[in-house]
């Protein structure tokens, strides 16, 4: 399904609304939410097929694409992406977390155009999602044990 | 009645697969005597389904294909010579719309002002006036077929008084294909009289809409309205008549929130719309469902997205194939869960995305034997 810059799978985005109890997938999305379907796909299925030019979202794909590549070049992501692979709730995790350091800071770093401050933000979002995934996985293993009547 | 209904919809499901919810539509519209939009392209089966169900019930029918051309002798019948005559301008109405039951317009769209008027009040209120008599019409419902959207303010009020709309497109399944080119036309015969489907439709107006039916329905209008979906009073009225003939249809002598899923069809009006007005009316009325259609969907795109790559290069393809099948099993799994907390109706619906995706599995799982060149073995 036609996202920014990328075709994602609507399993996908199924799963990852699901995962985060979201609303239901609608062309119509804002950018932000598509943008959060993209990252989703990558850390769930890896990377998925780019959209053709004239179907890419005129106004946010300078930017998604900007974010994207810094995600791609990032060892950090590359990590997550290892760690979060097939599994939807810790994808969901990671892109929780990576929009919530992100989001406050989009519009300053869109306006500012500095790749190195994109990265050092993606950097540190990326460790704050890997340990948010850590915590997921203990807590599911945690529950594993406990019989809820 | 409802289980005569029932079989009609089963029979109705085999023959024209990946139609399930255009004969719901029809079924329903037809039980609230309310008129019928098919938009799609030609070769949809949109004309072989309306000619089957006036077959099922028996009715008088009628069809034409319209062009900028068609005059109002070819819809309502010729002059009458003898009354002309007598300075009289009264038409031959046997056999033509006014008496028909059941009517089916192809390309009805190109209906010119000749026609229109006549046409607008036939549908409204089931009189044509012939010799400035208004005579009073058995027509219970008008299906109309387009391959384009009305434009034009004339144009609009007959769109408008199409309650239901739906948009074909051609079937996706291999499987669906083969059993339509290996089936013989489809002709179930008659399953009910016109005077039980009479009776079944003052049975539909003896339904009991309920206060949560009414609040989800006033929720779906507001929720559609945020998003720039707007309806006219008298269609959000009308389309009550809808929900209580989905009701009966699913044997309830009320409504419930869950019926209100039929106006997904009703509220569009360009198809483009209809995904966002399934995403607000499924959300309000009926989540189970809406969930397993977004599965289902989800299955729907994997199917399209392989199948495209068969004719290219075979390991990508046995690649694809092999994810599309773990796919299918995740989906399998998510609609069993859902099923757990859903409703009557809801389990319905999960029922049959569920068989539709093992229809889609079990052919994948074909194509990837024979792409390995395991064709024939056990």
């Amino acid at each position: 399904m036609k996202r920014i810059i990328f075709d994602v799978s609507r399993w996908s985005i199924f799963l990852h609304r699901q995962a985060r109890g979201l609303d239901t997938v609608d062309t119509d999305d804002p950018g932000w939410r598509q943008l959060e379907d993209e990252i989703f796909e990558k850390l769930y299925s890896g990377p998925p097929d780019l959209l053709a030019e004239g179907e890419r979202s005129m106004e946010l794909s300078p930017w998604a694409e900007k974010l994207h590549a810094a995600c791609d070049e990032l060892p950090d992501f590359s990590r997550l992406a290892a760690e979060c692979r097939g599994d939807a709730d810790a994808a969901a995790t990671g892109v929780e977390s990576i929009m919530a350091e992100l989001a406050p800071k989009m519009q300053e770093l869109s306006a500012k155009n500095e790749s190195a401050e994109l990265r050092r933000v993606l950097r540190s979002s990326c460790s704050r999602a890997a340990e948010a995934v850590e915590e997921l996985r203990d807590a599911a293993e945690g529950l594993d044990g406990v019989a809820l009547n | 009645m409802h289980q005569k209904l029932q079989q009609l919809r089963l029979e109705l499901a085999t023959k024209f697969p990946e139609r399930k919810e255009v004969i719901d539509g029809a079924l329903c519209a037809i039980l609230a005597a309310e008129h019928v939009l098919l938009l799609g392209p030609p070769g949809t089966a949109k004309s072989a389904l309306v000619r089957v169900l006036a077959q099922a019930f028996g009715a008088t029918y009628f069809e034409r294909l319209l062009t900028k051309f068609t005059t109002p002798e070819e819809l309502f019948g010729p002059i009458s010579l003898k009354a002309l005559e007598q300075d009289r301008f009264l038409r031959v109405t046997a056999g033509k719309l006014p008496e028909a039951e059941i009517v089916f317009l192809d390309e009805v769209f190109k209906s010119n002002s000749a026609i229109l008027n006549s046409l607008l009040s036939l549908i409204n209120e089931r009189t044509y006036a012939n010799d400035g008599a208004p005579m009073p019409c058995p027509l219970v419902t008008l299906f109309g077929a387009s391959n384009e959207l009305p434009e034009g303010k004339e144009l609009e009020a007959l769109f408008d008084r199409f309650l239901v709309r739906h948009d074909l497109n051609y079937l996706l399944q291999p499987s669906s294909l083969r059993s339509v080119l290996l089936a013989p036309d489809p002709a179930p015969g008659m399953v009910m009289t016109m005077t039980e489907l009479r009776q079944a439709q003052a049975d539909v107006a003896q339904v009991r809409i309920t206060d949560a039916t009414i609040e989800a329905l006033i929720a779906i209008r507001d929720a559609c309205r945020t998003e720039g979906i707007v309806g006219s009073d008298r269609r959000w009225k009308r389309s009550l008549k809808l929900a209580k003939a989905a009701a009966y249809l699913a044997g309830e002598k009320e409504t419930s929130a869950e019926d209100l899923m039929i106006l997904t069809d009703s509220l569009w009006r360009e198809p483009r719309e209809r995904p966002k007005v399934a995403r607000l009316v499924g959300k309000l009325s009926d989540p189970a469902s809406t969930q397993a259609l977004e599965i289902l969907d989800a299955a729907r795109e994997i199917t399209q997205k392989t199948t495209a790559l068969k004719t290219g290069d075979r390991k990508s393809y046995v690649g694809a194939a092999a994810q599309a099948i773990d796919q299918f099993d995740q989906q399998q799994r998510k609609l069993a869960e859902l099923t757990q907390s859903a409703g009557r109706r809801a389990r319905a619906v999960i029922t049959d995305a569920a068989t539709e995706i093992q229809g889609m599995h079990a052919e994948m799982a074909r194509g990837v034997s024979h792409g390995l060149g395991l064709r024939g073995l056990r």
